[in-house]
């Protein structure tokens, strides 16, 4: 059964009056969506490479021409940061989105079967969680000869799933001891039907405030690892457009719309997948609630 | 004494601990053999197209030949490389050849450390000073603004930090030097002079890294304290008419001090790493900046030495505080892992 027009209906508003009940929610959504529709019509606005130098005379400060201004290479700053955006919210919610599928599959694995799978997996989010990631990173991007976009993702995911594989742990060890599971033991589910039809739907919420807390992780990450020349070659991103301009000196220049720009989106980014997540947890844990 | 079991517990952890170090030097052994090639070989190419020889070159490949096993099978390779490892022999350096790396890190990390240390330090004590003060006043007007200033600020990077303090005073406001750990004109040596600059060159970054993280302890602590209102105990300190501070400082704070010691701990380990974005940054001349200047010239064996120090460290903190844990919290009896 497909869910019809109605239900659809039906969970979008359910879905609007959550963002109007929950405030943080709301706001951080509100922020993410705005990014991601001008990142959708990046193309569309910049219908040029951005990244192609000097189009443009160098150094201009913002006016009603260059709206961010121009940066040293001679390239718009507002066209390059439209860009930006949409390759950096695309390797993290890339990175976001695998780190959390896998942290699920092993967190319910590990919480769900118990045993020996546990204590093997629990060893492993513990290995993972013990050896500090970005040094590692650092060491494996170097290695990589050329960067994309999809590796950048691929390697971020990569050490983006032990948070909510163990957060999702706890959780369903704590949901597989009430009563509805038991129940559903004694209909002849099985293990895997259990975990992803009696369990899973109660934990939405909470896999949701995971992935907005793995989405900002990644990115984070992203940001160091960018800065410092390890980022994506083929294209710009957030933390490449600071890299160049650090490279250029554009803070002891004076040059402050070149930097300003990323690190104002990128912190609006972070404190809203904040948000967010705190957000979720509240309709997840109603003793958050106040 | 300790029991069976904690004991138990103890070697259960440090058989992780051992075990994870190897797993990342198993890493990385296989990941430079990942790449096809010869990187030293084609590192050596490369320089010299680029007009720059370095004394001894040949002998160098030669030596790494063996150093890495390139002439050996696989398995040779492996055995020779934890033999190696195992006497604290990390190799040596291509961009300071004949340096070694052991040589290369001992000189970065201890202004590494004593930044960093200082640093968290300040950072921990301050931070659980103001989260205990606001936890105590849960509700009130101060609480619910550090509350979100904290909260906001916890979600800035460190070195987006860096980046506005140093426009802030070091360029609109030239007060700070923006880059080294010491004037130029300086010469190293332990005079009361030197040791002035260094504490001026360090203060902006120091303070980068303080102002981030003293949100994330004064937030849990004041967690914590909200945490421990209700206990018996503190409504007993109450009604003997002990004075108010004398139960925040003397009955709660203590206790909900416990699991910040484990947090410190854990920060001190990755002192180490710590702060990589903020070396390199304000030029500060610690491991960070060593791991970007390796970054730079593809100065593999000293990228690799660095990390495994890295993890050498963090895994020692760690074992550090399951040792550590249950002597600060009777409570602990080492149930289970």
């Amino acid at each position: 059964m497909g869910p019809s027009k109605t239900s659809l209906l039906l969970a979008l508003r359910r879905v609007l009056a959550a963002l109007v009940e929950f405030p943080k929610l709301g706001v951080g959504v509100a922020v993410i969506l705005t990014l991601i529709v001008l990142a959708g019509l990046a193309s569309v606005l910049v219908p040029y490479d951005p990244t192609s130098m000097m189009r443009v005379p160098p150094d201009l400060p913002p006016s009603s021409q260059h709206l961010l201004g121009t940066d040293t290479l001679g390239r718009d700053v507002a066209a390059q940061l439209i860009h930006s955006i949409r390759q950096s919210l695309m390797i993290g919610a890339m990175a976001g989105s695998i780190g959390t599928l896998i942290g699920i599959v092993v967190g319910f694995m590990a919480g769900y079967k118990g045993g020996l799978v546990d204590s093997g997996l629990r060893t492993l989010i513990d290995v993972f969680l013990v050896i500090p990631m970005w040094p590692l990173m650092v060491v494996i991007a170097s290695y990589v000869q050329f960067l994309t976009v999809p590796v950048m993702a691929g390697l971020l995911a990569a050490f983006s799933w032990p948070w909510p594989a163990r957060a999702m742990r706890a959780q369903v060890m704590s949901l597989g001891q009430r009563e509805f599971v038991n129940l559903a033991k004694l209909t002849n589910l099985n293990s895997f039907e259990i975990a992803f039809q009696e369990i899973m739907p109660n934990m939405l919420s909470y896999i949701g405030a995971n992935f907005a807390n793995a989405v900002a992780g990644a990115m984070m990450a992203e940001v160091g690892l960018e800065i410092i020349g390890l980022g994506p070659q083929n294209t710009t991103t957030l933390g490449l457009m600071l890299y160049w301009a650090m490279w250029r000196g554009a803070l002891v220049r004076g040059i402050t719309w070149w930097v300003f720009p990323p690190i104002v989106v990128l912190i609006s980014v972070f404190i809203s997948l904040h948000l967010i997540n705190m957000g979720l947890d509240e309709v997840y844990n109603p003793r958050l609630r106040r | 004494m300790i029991s069976r079991a904690a004991a138990l517990y103890l070697v259960r952890r440090l058989v992780l601990y051992v075990a994870t170090f190897f797993a990342a030097a198993a890493v990385n052994f296989v990941i430079p053999r990942l790449i096809p090639g010869d990187p030293i070989r084609t590192l050596l190419v490369q320089m010299e197209q680029q007009g720059r020889t370095i004394p001894g070159g040949e002998d160098l490949v030669k030596i790494y030949r063996q150093r890495f096993g390139l002439d050996g099978d696989l398995f040779t390779q492996f055995v020779n490389y934890f033999a190696r490892l195992l006497q604290g022999d990390l190799g040596f350096s291509i961009m300071a050849f004949p340096s070694t790396v052991q040589e290369l890190v001992g000189k970065a990390i201890p202004w590494t450390i004593g930044l960093l240390s200082v640093t968290v330090l300040l950072s921990w004590g301050l931070g659980n000073l103001l989260g205990a003060f606001i936890g105590w006043r849960r509700g009130s007007k101060v609480d619910a603004a550090l509350t979100s200033v904290c909260l906001f600020l916890s979600q800035i990077p460190y070195y987006f930090f860096a980046l506005i303090l140093i426009f802030l005073f070091a360029y609109m406001l030239p007060i700070f030097p923006a880059k080294g750990a010491y004037g130029y004109t300086k010469i190293m040596s332990f005079s009361l002079d030197f040791a002035i600059d260094v504490l001026y060159h360090s203060i902006l970054p120091s303070l980068s890294i303080l102002v981030v993280s003293l949100g994330g302890w004064m937030i849990t602590m004041r967690s914590m304290i909200v945490g421990v209102l209700g206990e018996d105990y503190l409504k007993l300190a109450e009604a003997k008419g002990l004075k108010k501070n004398k139960i925040l400082m003397g009955y709660a704070l203590r206790n909900a001090l416990l699991p910040q010691v484990t947090g410190l701990a854990m920060s001190l380990g990755f002192i180490v790493s710590g702060a990589m974005l903020t070396e390199i940054i304000f030029a500060y001349p610690g491991v960070g900046a060593l791991m970007y200047d390796a970054l730079g010239r593809l100065d593999y064996p000293l990228l690799q030495g660095i990390l495994l120090i890295i993890i050498g460290a963090v895994l020692s903190a760690n074992l550090l505080i399951d040792f550590l844990y249950p002597l600060v919290d009777p409570r602990v009896g080492y149930k289970g892992g």
